[in-house]
């Protein structure tokens, strides 16, 4: 497409000296490009997402894609398997293979959220699960609240070793956080794009969220079943959100506090809503927190109020 | 632990080579099944989650399974891992091969003596259907229809 097909493809390197002023600005870009995806971060925020991350996987395995056991019982015929299944061949799911994967999970991803053997427990974990949720999409209907949880349970293992009070500035750590955070967003923005996709730009004006309460509401939800103006607006701001999350990627601070705090605030809405929380994509939201922030403020009020008891009168 | 910051660990030029790669194609992937795919591609399918459009004049169809059961009740199957061995979107996933070959419903009422040998057994299965419809975006009435039954084995 470009003509400067002269500008070498280095992703470490820095800008070539000889090359023309629209060869340097592919360079600056190149070299942002490169900064975005491995300045370094403290690694010790690879030691909080990775215990969170690989506790959560009990926690979904046991009681959000629980079902994964019962539809592994049922008779080969109702297996659709999707096509990263048929290509591994993997086989028609048994029981047999639904608890052995529950199992592996069950005793792997504790371990793993030790940060010992990340790298072979990680992977480990990462196999497991993703068989386990092949499976899980694999019987007529594919969720995306998983899409973010797969890539990280892959990326975590590469993110080399962390500690909680380690905060040595890793660009591994940084690749692998930024990759969550990009499956994280893709989940929101894309959700914006299939909405286009299948309903085109009169999906806000629809009755869709009035369709989910229909049939899945809680009791809270179906209070809502009076007020169709409310949740027409309702899918003009969720629209709009998705539209936009991609910004969320460049935020820094209190910008991207608020934004997370927003997509908290959305999901913990069609939590109360529609039962739909969307915690597998949620937990890959902490990939956005400066976790050593909160060690260094807790750390910082506990000095603080010790130094307060010697020297109570300032 | 000292105090003073410690040198970062850096990468190397293959390590980051790597990585910048795995990451364009992942983003490929997913960019391709969101503009292109389908669910087959998951993980990288579309994010197509509630992302159909609801008529503010239509209809709402819900469809769950009815049994009648071998101690003379008629009970709503229950759509989890406990009752159906499937969910009510699993079930609507296959409604229309349930429909072109009801046989198939021989499999619930199998893994529900299977899952609860205890509790009384199916002895006839239906699939049913809520259908409401809307006015101007809001409920209007609702009407509720059998789409096929099997008598079970």
């Amino acid at each position: 497409m470009s003509t400067q097909t002269s500008v070498p493809d280095s992703p470490a390197g820095p800008a070539p000296q000889q090359a023309a002023a629209g060869g340097s600005r592919l360079g600056a870009a190149a070299g942002a490009v490169r900064r975005w995806w491995f300045a370094p971060v403290p690694g010790s925020r690879i030691a909080w997402v990775r215990a969170l991350v690989y506790l959560f996987v009990p926690y979904d395995i046991l009681v959000i894609t629980q079902d994964v056991k019962g539809t592994a019982a049922l008779p080969g015929e109702f297996y659709q398997p999707t096509m990263l299944a048929r290509w591994l061949h993997l086989p028609t799911p048994t029981p047999g293979i639904a608890d052995t994967l529950q199992w592996v999970l069950l005793i792997a991803a504790p371990l793993a959220a030790t940060g010992r053997f990340h790298r072979s427990l990680g992977f480990l974990v990462a196999g497991a699960f993703t068989w386990w949720q092949l499976i899980n999409m694999g019987y007529g209907k594919v969720d995306h609240d998983h899409f973010a949880l797969v890539i990280a349970v892959w990326v975590l293992p590469t993110a080399g070793r962390a500690r909680f009070r380690d905060d040595t500035p890793s660009e591994a750590a940084t690749w692998t956080l930024r990759c969550m955070q990009v499956a994280a967003i893709s989940t929101y923005s894309l959700a914006a794009w299939a909405k286009i996709r299948e309903s085109g730009w009169g999906w806000a004006s629809g009755a869709t969220l009035l369709w989910a309460i229909e049939r899945r509401g809680t009791p809270f939800g179906k209070w809502f079943l009076d007020h169709p103006d409310l949740l027409r607006l309702s899918q003009w701001v969720v629209f709009f959100a998705e539209l936009c999350s991609p910004a969320i990627l460049f935020l820094r601070r209190w910008w991207l506090a608020a934004a997370l705090v927003f997509w908290l605030g959305f999901h913990l809405m069609t939590w109360l809503l529609v039962g739909i929380h969307f915690l597998p994509t949620v937990i890959c939201l902490t990939a956005f927190v400066p976790w050593e922030k909160f060690r260094a403020g807790l750390g910082g009020l506990a000095r603080r109020s010790q130094a307060a008891v010697p020297a109570p009168g300032r | 632990m000292t105090s003073a910051p410690a040198p970062a660990r850096s990468l190397s030029a293959f390590q980051r080579w790597w990585r910048g790669l795995a990451a364009a194609l992942g983003i490929a992937l997913i960019v391709h099944g969101s503009l292109l795919g389908n669910d087959d591609q998951f993980p990288f399918a579309p994010m197509s989650m509630f992302a159909f459009r609801t008529d503010p004049n239509g209809n709402i169809d819900a469809h769950y399974l009815e049994a009648d059961t071998d101690a003379g009740t008629r009970i709503k199957v229950p759509m989890s891992r406990n009752g159906a061995g499937m969910g009510r979107a699993e079930l609507e996933g296959q409604l229309l091969k349930i429909i072109a070959d009801p046989a198939l419903l021989q499999n619930i009422a199998d893994t529900q003596r299977r899952l609860q040998p205890g509790l009384p057994h199916y002895t006839h299965v239906y699939v049913m259907r809520d259908r409401t419809v809307l006015r101007d975006g809001a409920k209007d009435h609702t009407v509720t229809e059998q789409l096929a039954d099997w008598a079970v084995r």
